[in-house]
């Protein structure tokens, strides 16, 4: 029993965070060149998958430590799309079209749609991206389809600045892949978006210890009130159970324990909470500055919103927790 | 990372399980007095017997000698038994005994762990005072020195098991121009000595945990001093974190078995209209938050150990107190809850007078050993680096 990260799990995080710091926004919710370029070339693509599939034989606990730095970044970009298109191109056999993805030549979009259902449908950084993983909860299915450009009808103005939106038309899409387990991609997804949003709950701890400690106000430090230290506390409380429960649960489904399912559904549920209220808290910390676009705090908060309604809401959490 | 267990830990594992299997008593422990000594000395003796006491405790004083990973499995294992827990003993085997093997001198450790071991000696902590409660510093009880004696005058307060106790770990001031943190010794008091006095406190749950103490002119050897003396502050700290820490990882288990409980009294228990009450979207949410919850806590206990193995340290200990008491205290108000109009009798039913008073004596959690507000400070500066308050 050890979940204490390895000397190369240490690196990975700290390689991350090198990629992403001090980055400039492509914008739209475009990741930079350079980052994603970056990113390939590091393997963060290909890290999870098999070495005979061409990938680099991480396990979901190694992407999960990736998937952290990502998240606490806010960073834009589909990567999780796209480590999740190549899994399911890899299943299906389609190896040209996993090695474009691992490669970070083709970028995947994603939409939550039943397979064969509603249409058109909300998808996520389709701009830019060369095809779309359409994930059906119910089923659940996986499936990877073709975009192209004209089969996007609107653009639509995002909530979250790390993300596009669009509206797609998917009648005459190609299918290019199809999971056929489906229910592990999601589970593996529903661990990495927990990774992200321990993340983000890690770095809205750091950003209000940071500023409790410079920001002077009735002659002091406003780390120095209670009103401020306490909610840091408490932030950091949260922060550091949320990645621990992540790990938690990458390494039950990484050695298939029996009790995988429930640990993952906690690790979501723990670390959607824990984002939502770190991300909401740090902005009135900051005060004023903290409500200003200029500062990253709304960043940090809008991210945590749009990975609360990613895979596995609340109701599935609900019934995969109380599983007797 | 791994989950795992390697050869050597699912042997050991096995071979706890198979004993708890056959050793846990099938009678409950009974709720106070007399009788409840005799069932924890009872189990203590038999866990000693069975070669389980001290399980991390050095072979030489008795214990097992065996790893920290083997004493976390071992605290697994008896919460996932059910077995009971240290009772009346969770003083000398959580702090006291761990104290004295980092600090105390060689008699000391052949007087006390051993019989500490064999479920001997009832220990309690004389740490708070009428005065210094939250802050603890503040704490007033002096020691004077007279020969090769120190004479105590003063009195404690929440001493916790005092009239049931044969020792006590007490901290008082023995150097009187000092401040604070300095000029705090650590000293091992039998509570049979003359000019104690010992007023019991009821709670309101009713119950009689804990007392007042009263010295008046106690004597004690100085060979009684655990560390030197005006260093008992460091003394009385040096594996509160750490202790917290190992023992959490087989509370956390107990708590999660609670809930467990919990759900399953709501899925058989009904509102007014019969439908279950896990049917209401809003209790089956609030109970999904609780196992989350939980497991979190028990991810956070076990990252803290695991550091603690790897790098002798960690300061994410302080972490796990308030987050415990605060969710504990959350279970145990849930099952109040579902109690609905059966809670207002506390001996109506068996699940009520389980709850009800379980529920009343959970306000302590986030008040004893520290109060949330204290630990939240520690955290703010200690983990944090924010400045003081």
């Amino acid at each position: 029993m050890d979940l204490y990260p390895s000397q190369e799990q240490r690196d990975l995080a700290s390689a991350v965070r090198e990629v992403l710091a001090g980055r400039a926004s492509g914008g739209g919710g475009a990741a930079p060149e350079r980052v994603w370029r970056a990113a390939a070339a590091q393997g963060w693509f290909a890290l999870g998958l098999a070495g005979a599939d061409g990938g680099l034989d991480g396990t979901l606990a190694d992407e999960a430590q990736v998937f952290a730095g990502i998240g606490a970044a806010a960073a834009e970009g589909p990567f999780l799309a796209t480590v999740l298109a190549a899994r399911v191109a890899v299943a299906a056999g389609r190896r040209e079209l996993a090695e474009a993805l691992t490669s970070g030549t083709l970028r995947a979009a994603h939409a939550f749609a039943p397979l064969d259902g509603s249409d058109p449908v909300q998808a996520y950084d389709a701009r830019g991206a060369g095809v779309l993983l359409l994930i059906d909860e119910e089923r659940p299915g996986a499936r990877l389809v073709e975009v192209p450009g004209s089969a996007i009808v609107a653009d639509l103005s995002s909530m979250d600045p790390a993300v596009s939106v669009a509206r797609l038309r998917l009648d005459r899409a190609r299918v290019l892949a199809e999971a056929a387990d489906a229910g592990t991609v999601v589970s593996r997804a529903s661990v990495l978006v927990s990774a992200m949003l321990a993340g983000v709950a890690a770095a809205a701890t750091q950003a209000s210890v940071e500023y409790a400690k410079l920001r002077e106000q009735f002659g002091r430090p406003i780390g120095a009130f209670q009103a401020i230290s306490h909610r840091c506390a408490e932030m950091a409380i949260r922060s550091a159970a949320a990645a621990a429960v992540v790990d938690l649960a990458a390494v039950s489904v990484d050695e298939c324990r029996a009790d995988a399912p429930r640990r993952v559904a906690a690790a979501r549920r723990f670390t959607e909470s824990a984002a939502l209220e770190n991300a909401r808290v740090n902005i009135q910390n900051h005060g004023a500055i903290g409500f200003t676009w200029e500062h990253d705090a709304h960043r940090l908060l809008k991210r945590a919103w749009f990975l609360a309604l990613s895979v596995q809401p609340r109701d599935a959490q609900t019934a995969a927790l109380l599983a007797g | 990372m791994r989950l795992e267990l390697n050869a050597r830990e699912r042997e050991f594992r096995d071979r706890a399980a198979d004993w708890l299997v056959k050793n846990v008593p099938a009678q409950a422990r009974p709720p106070s007095g007399p009788d409840l000594v005799a069932f924890d000395r009872e189990w203590q003796l038999r866990q000693y017997d069975g070669g389980w006491a001290g399980v991390s405790w050095p072979r030489e004083y008795g214990g097992a000698g065996l790893s920290l990973t083997e004493q976390i499995l071992w605290y697994e294992q008896c919460a996932l038994f059910d077995a009971p827990e240290p009772g009346v003993f969770s003083i000398a085997l959580g702090h006291a005994g761990p104290t004295l093997i980092v600090e105390g001198t060689e008699e000391q450790k052949h007087r006390h762990l051993g019989p500490i071991l064999r479920g001997e000696q009832v220990w309690a902590q004389g740490f708070s005072e009428p005065g210094a409660g939250s802050d603890l510093a503040g704490l007033r009880t002096r020691a004077q020195l007279d020969g090769d004696e120190l004479v105590v005058r003063g009195s404690k307060i929440w001493t916790t098991r005092a009239h049931l106790s044969d020792w006590q770990e007490l901290l008082v001031r023995t150097e009187p121009g000092a401040r604070r943190h300095r000029g705090l010794s650590f000293l091992i008091v039998p509570m049979d000595s003359p000019g104690i006095d010992i007023r019991p406190i009821v709670t309101m749950d009713g119950d009689t945990p804990f007392a007042e103490v009263f010295y008046d002119d106690v004597r004690v050897p100085v060979t009684n001093l655990v560390g030197r003396r005006g260093d008992g502050w460091k003394v009385a700290m040096t594996t509160l974190g750490f202790e917290r820490g190992t023992m959490t990882l087989g509370s956390v288990i107990r708590l999660r078995r609670l809930i467990e409980r919990v759900r399953v009294l709501a899925g058989e228990r009904c509102d007014r209209r019969g439908r279950p009450l896990l049917a209401d979207g809003e209790t089956a949410a609030r109970l999904a938050d609780l196992e989350s919850e939980a497991v979190a806590l028990y991810a956070l206990a076990l990252a803290f150990v695991s550091e603690v193995v790897h790098t002798g340290r960690s300061a994410s200990g302080t972490l796990i107190r308030p987050f415990f008491a605060e969710l504990s205290q959350r279970v145990k108000r849930t099952a109040a809850d579902l109690l609905g109009r059966e809670g207002l009798s506390v001996d109506g039913s068996r699940q009520a007078a389980e709850i009800v008073p379980s529920y009343l004596y959970s306000f302590g959690h986030t008040i004893g050993t520290g109060t949330s507000e204290v630990q939240r400070n520690v955290i703010a500066e200690r983990v944090l680096g924010l400045p003081r308050a």
